[in-house]
Formats: C-alpha cells, sequence, structure tokens
C-alpha cells in the first residue's frame, strides 16, 4: 500500500510538471561600460604671482578651478600638486610648514636655482631662496582633501558624476620666503590634478 | 421401399450439389453430373491496424498493416482482383491515394490538400501542404501475385493474380518513414490523415 | 423422423452454411476496406540559433552619450505544425527586486522598439527600469539603467505564404503565425536612448535578456 501511494505521488507530481512546461528560448544581451574619469581645467591651472611692491603680497588671492567627470560608483582619489621651474627643471612645489600647505613660485625672468626651491620648502631663511616665494593654499573647495606631506600633494576626493574643484592660493606670502633677493616681476607655479599618483 | 431409396439418393446428390462451394472437388458420389457452376469469390479483412500516430519530428509512423483472405472458384479471366484507394482533396473530392511505386498518400483530414498537393506528394516532390507519403508494401501467399500496375480501367491500383489459386491472403503494410520531401514539419498541419484502401474482385 | 422431412431441413442449414461467403448470390462479400489514420500531433520547438555576441560601449564627449561598438545580433527559430500559432517576445533584466520588464516603445509592427540594460553587479531598482520604459524617462532618475534601440526582424523559412501577425500586448509583443518555420532577428546596436544616459549610469557589465515564448510569462 505504502509503495503504491509513492509510486501515485510520483506519477502525480510528473503529471504537473509536464502539465506546466511551456516550450521558451533566450538570448542574453551583454555590454560593458569602461571605466571613465575625464578631468579638465575650467580655468588656467597656471598661477602667476606678479610682485609689485616690497611686501611680496598680492594685490588679489589666486585660483583655478577643475571639472571632473566619473562614471565609477565609487569616490575616485585624485592627486593634486603643483609644479614650479628652477634650474633643476620641472619640480614640485607643495610643501607644508607651521600646519598649512603652501606653493613655491619660481621667477619666470631669471629662473632660480634648484637649491632655493628646496631651502624655501625646508623653511630655511628669507634669503636662502632668491627667486622662490611661497603663497598658502587656502581652501580646496568642491571635493574632500587631505595633504599627503610624505608626497607633497593632495589627495582629492571626487565622487560619481561631474565635480568641480576649485583651488584658492592666499594672497599674503610667506614671510621667510620673501627677501630682498626676490625681486619686483612675475613669479609662477603650475596645478595639476590627475587620476594617476605620477 | 423402392421409393424411399430414390428419395435418398436425390437428397444425397441435392447434398452434394449445394455443398460444392465449401466441398468442391471432392466426389462423394461416382456417378459425376454436369452442371454450369458460377464462379463466386469472398474477400473479408482478417487483422489490421489501421490506426497510429506520426512523429512530428521526423515524419515517422507507429506502423500500419492490414491481411485480407481472397477465396474464389473463379479465375483471372472471371475476376480482376484490385486493390484501390483513395485520398480527400479540397478541391477535387476522392482521388487516388497512389503514388510512386505505389506507395500511399494520406491527407489532413481537417485542412484538406488541394489536388496540386496531392499531384505533387505522388510524384515525390516537396509543395505538398497536408499530404504525406509512405512506402507501401504488398505480398501475397503463393501461388498468386500481386503488382503495382497503371490500368486503363481501374487507375493506379495494385492487381492481383490469382494464377489459379483458389484460396491467398493479401498482406499490405505501410512503411514507417516517410517518403522523402513528402513530410515537413513547416508544409504539414498537425492532425489526422487518412487514405482508404480497398480490395475488390470485379466480375468481368 | 421421416427423409422428406429431412429434406428440407438439410437443404435449410447448408443454404444457411454456405450464406457464410460468397456464393454468387446476392449477400456475398468482394470487397473489404481499410481505413487508416495516423494521427499527427501538435508540434512546437522555439529555439535561439544564434547567440548575440557581447560588446563594449564607446562614450560620447564628457560622457554625453554611449554607442554600443559591435552591433549584437541574435537569431530566434520558430517551428510550428498548428494551424494557428501564439507566442510572444519579452524582455527582462536584472533590478533589485529579481527581473524587470524592459521592452517599451514598439512601433506598429513591432519591428523597432527599445530595451534597457540594467548593471549586473548590484542590479537597480526596478524604478529607474519603469522610469524609462513608462515613456517619459527624466536623466538622473534612472541610475544604472540605459536604453537602446532593438530592432526585431522576422523572416519565413516554411509553410505556407500567410503572414505573421505583431501585436503590442501591454509590456511584450504578441506573435500569431500560420504553421511553419520563422526566424527572428534581434539586432541592438547604436546609441542611448534620450535621457537614459549620464554619470549615473557607472561603469561595468549591463544586461538585457530577450525571451520568446509560448505562453504569456
Amino acid at each position: 500500500m505504502n509503495i503504491f501511494r509513492i509510486i501515485l505521488s510520483i506519477l502525480v507530481c510528473t503529471i504537473s510538471a509536464l502539465a506546466s512546461y511551456a516550450e521558451s528560448a533566450r538570448m542574453d544581451f551583454n555590454i560593458t561600460l569602461p571605466g571613465y574619469v575625464r578631468i579638465e581645467p575650467v580655468t588656467s591651472p597656471v598661477l602667476v604671482a606678479n610682485i609689485t611692491d616690497r611686501t611680496g603680497n598680492l594685490y588679489a588671492p589666486m585660483s583655478s578651478k577643475f571639472r571632473v567627470i566619473s562614471n565609477s560608483k565609487d569616490t575616485k582619489t585624485l592627486y593634486l600638486q603643483a609644479n614650479t621651474v628652477t634650474d633643476g627643471g620641472y619640480e614640485n612645489a607643495m610643501f607644508e610648514q607651521g600646519g598649512r600647505v603652501y606653493i613655491a613660485f619660481a621667477n619666470l625672468a631669471k629662473i632660480p636655482k634648484s637649491q632655493s626651491l628646496a631651502n624655501c620648502k625646508l623653511g630655511g631663511q628669507p634669503k636662502d631662496s632668491p627667486g622662490v616665494v611661497a603663497y598658502p593654499v587656502t581652501s580646496i573647495s568642491g571635493a574632500d582633501s587631505k595633504f599627503v606631506v610624505s608626497k607633497g600633494k593632495y589627495e582629492v576626493y571626487a565622487g560619481n558624476g561631474t565635480t568641480y574643484v576649485t583651488v584658492n592660493v592666499g594672497s599674503n606670502v610667506l614671510k621667510n620666503s620673501f627677501a630682498s633677493n626676490d625681486p619686483k616681476g612675475f613669479y609662477q607655479a603650475v596645478l595639476s590634478l590627475t587620476e594617476a599618483d605620477i | 421401399m423402392k421409393n424411399n431409396n430414390l428419395i435418398k439418393s436425390l437428397i444425397l446428390i441435392t447434398t452434394v450439389l449445394i455443398g460444392t462451394v465449401q466441398a468442391y472437388g471432392y466426389a462423394e458420389v461416382e456417378q459425376s453430373v454436369t452442371t454450369d457452376v458460377q464462379p463466386s469469390v469472398a474477400i473479408s479483412k482478417i487483422t489490421s491496424q489501421e490506426t497510429g500516430s506520426i512523429n512530428p519530428a521526423n515524419g515517422v509512423n507507429t506502423g500500419l498493416s492490414a491481411s485480407f483472405k481472397l477465396q474464389t472458384n473463379g479465375t483471372d479471366e472471371d475476376y480482376d482482383f484490385i486493390v484501390t484507394s483513395s485520398i480527400l482533396s479540397m478541391d477535387g473530392g476522392e482521388v487516388s491515394a497512389y503514388g510512386q511505386n505505389g506507395c500511399l498518400l494520406f491527407g489532413n483530414t481537417t485542412s484538406l490538400p488541394t489536388v496540386t498537393a496531392i499531384e505533387n506528394a505522388r510524384i515525390g516532390g516537396n509543395e505538398n501542404r497536408n499530404v504525406i507519403a509512405y512506402p507501401l508494401t504488398m505480398g501475397i501467399t503463393n501461388p498468386m501475385s500481386v503488382g503495382f500496375t497503371n490500368s486503363t480501367q481501374y487507375g493506379d491500383c495494385w492487381a492481383v493474380k490469382v494464377n489459379n489459386g483458389t484460396e491467398g491472403t493479401l498482406t499490405q503494410t505501410v512503411g514507417q518513414t516517410p517518403v522523402v520531401n513528402t513530410y515537413s514539419v513547416g508544409q504539414d498541419e498537425a492532425g489526422a490523415y487518412r487514405a482508404t484502401v480497398t480490395f475488390t474482385a470485379v466480375s468481368k | 423422423m421421416k427423409i422428406t422431412k429431412l429434406l428440407p431441413i438439410t437443404l435449410a442449414l447448408l443454404l444457411g452454411a454456405t450464406g457464410v461467403y460468397a456464393a454468387g448470390g446476392a449477400d456475398a462479400q468482394s470487397q473489404d476496406t481499410a481505413v487508416y489514420t495516423l494521427n499527427l500531433a501538435d508540434y512546437l520547438r522555439i529555439a535561439t540559433e544564434t547567440e548575440p555576441n557581447a560588446s563594449d560601449v564607446s562614450y560620447g564627449t564628457e560622457y554625453s552619450s554611449a554607442t554600443i561598438d559591435t552591433a549584437m545580433t541574435g537569431v530566434f527559430k520558430v517551428i510550428s505544425n498548428n494551424r494557428t500559432q501564439d507566442f510572444y517576445l519579452v524582455g527582462t533584466c536584472p533590478t533589485a527586486a529579481g527581473t524587470t520588464k524592459c521592452l517599451y516603445g514598439a512601433d506598429g509592427d513591432c519591428k523597432n522598439l527599445k530595451m534597457v540594460f540594467t548593471k549586473i553587479d548590484v542590479p537597480p531598482a526596478a524604478t529607474a527600469v519603469t522610469n524609462i520604459t513608462g515613456g517619459s524617462p527624466t536623466t538622473g532618475e534612472n541610475p544604472d539603467a540605459i536604453a537602446f534601440p532593438l530592432t526585431i526582424t522576422p523572416n519565413r523559412e516554411d509553410g505556407p505564404d500567410e503572414s505573421l501577425s505583431a501585436t503590442w500586448d501591454t509590456d511584450k509583443i504578441k506573435y500569431t503565425m500560420n504553421n511553419g518555420i520563422e526566424t527572428f532577428t534581434c539586432t541592438v546596436s547604436g546609441s542611448n536612448e534620450a535621457q537614459t544616459f549620464s554619470t549615473h549610469d557607472t561603469d561595468g557589465q549591463y544586461q538585457a535578456t530577450l525571451t520568446m515564448t509560448e505562453t504569456a510569462l
């Protein structure tokens, strides 16, 4: 009797399964969206300081704006650095001093020595950095950021979508970077915001 | 007494004469009585498998067959023993269901095939919606014989010759694999397909 | 019993006996018939004859658009021996709820329509899809869901020359065909439908599935 019931159950299950079968076929379409990060300057990344008096201070602060487009769902870490030109070439110009981040600007008319830049970054005496003067990064707006001392650059955290990153540089010169051996005229530093940690 | 004997003889003779069909050629009396015996024939279907199914994936059917018993005291001069067939068409009524080499054409009974489709299937073409042809084999016991022929009188038919035999069994078998090109899953609608075969003795 | 009575009885019996088969008389059977009937069962087969290739996507300037690099083409084949056969083409894409119907915007003969693709690894909410399939998509309200054009080209391979009918049935195509063999070439190519693509559509694998089926899912 038990066996009969088992067989009956199997039959019922089989018939039910057969009754629910429907002829069908499928095809999957698959596409891949590659990662996309686009960084472009909205305003010039070249910061120019025009020293016109003996204070070394500027009439107005400087700023540079970047636009970042990212299709990542995760926050992207970008790298913001500044460079300036010495007789040693294109060198990193960001440094921290006394808890603040500064950018060193090199004289355009007379390219300073590499040692001059190094002295400025190391916090030497005003006369130790002829042709190099430094101004503070007052803020970075539009995205979270963190200055990495060991690298001499900022990590900037850009989320999904379009992000405008503005770097604001103050007009008050770093006192121990400016002396009488820093002539009036144009001093320059160039900002770059990159995906790669170069 | 003499009267009784005569009557008994008469009874015996009458019995012999009337019982000729069942016991012909077996004389019970030495005195033969000459009379005109009319030829007679009996045809009956003795076994058959007349229904089956077709696998739609390939047109193969489950097998069909029929056996007929033929008894006659007639000869091939007295009768034409013929096996004819019919299939129902949409636009021509009943027509012969034979094709090449005596194969048998089956027609959809709900979506009737056209005469054009039937004619196409006869010659093994592939433009024959709702017609499927299967091979047909016929056999008959010795000394009788059977063959496919196109007769002016009867059209396409399988013709049986008794060859002076008096009893034989005709066996017909419908092959399971369709004649090439006559079955197509796209052309032949689902449903019942039919062919009718008739074994007839026609007095000449 | 007298022989005179026996004779008629004997005659009657003999005539009765010979009546079983032909004796040249009125009830002779000189013909018999076999009526052969074969039942051809219903048959329906739906198969994917060709699977579509996968493709990368290229972006317009500043992520303004997404274009499929290589047209993706798949082919269904439907074989039926039924006088009339209904079947359906359904599109689905992965969503947080499982899958969501993703076909919309069909033209009159259902040969040109649109299909929504969604991200596979973390599928979006169904609302991202319905924002598009509703017919008035809004950029930003369909994250990780992108619609592309889909074309369907039917072709009669065998069977009577009767026409295939295709009608839009809420969220799928309903086909009716006569017995025969029909193929359906389905191609996704081109650029995204307007308002369905933005940076909210994050990088990764996206998928949409077409199913040809006997029953309305």
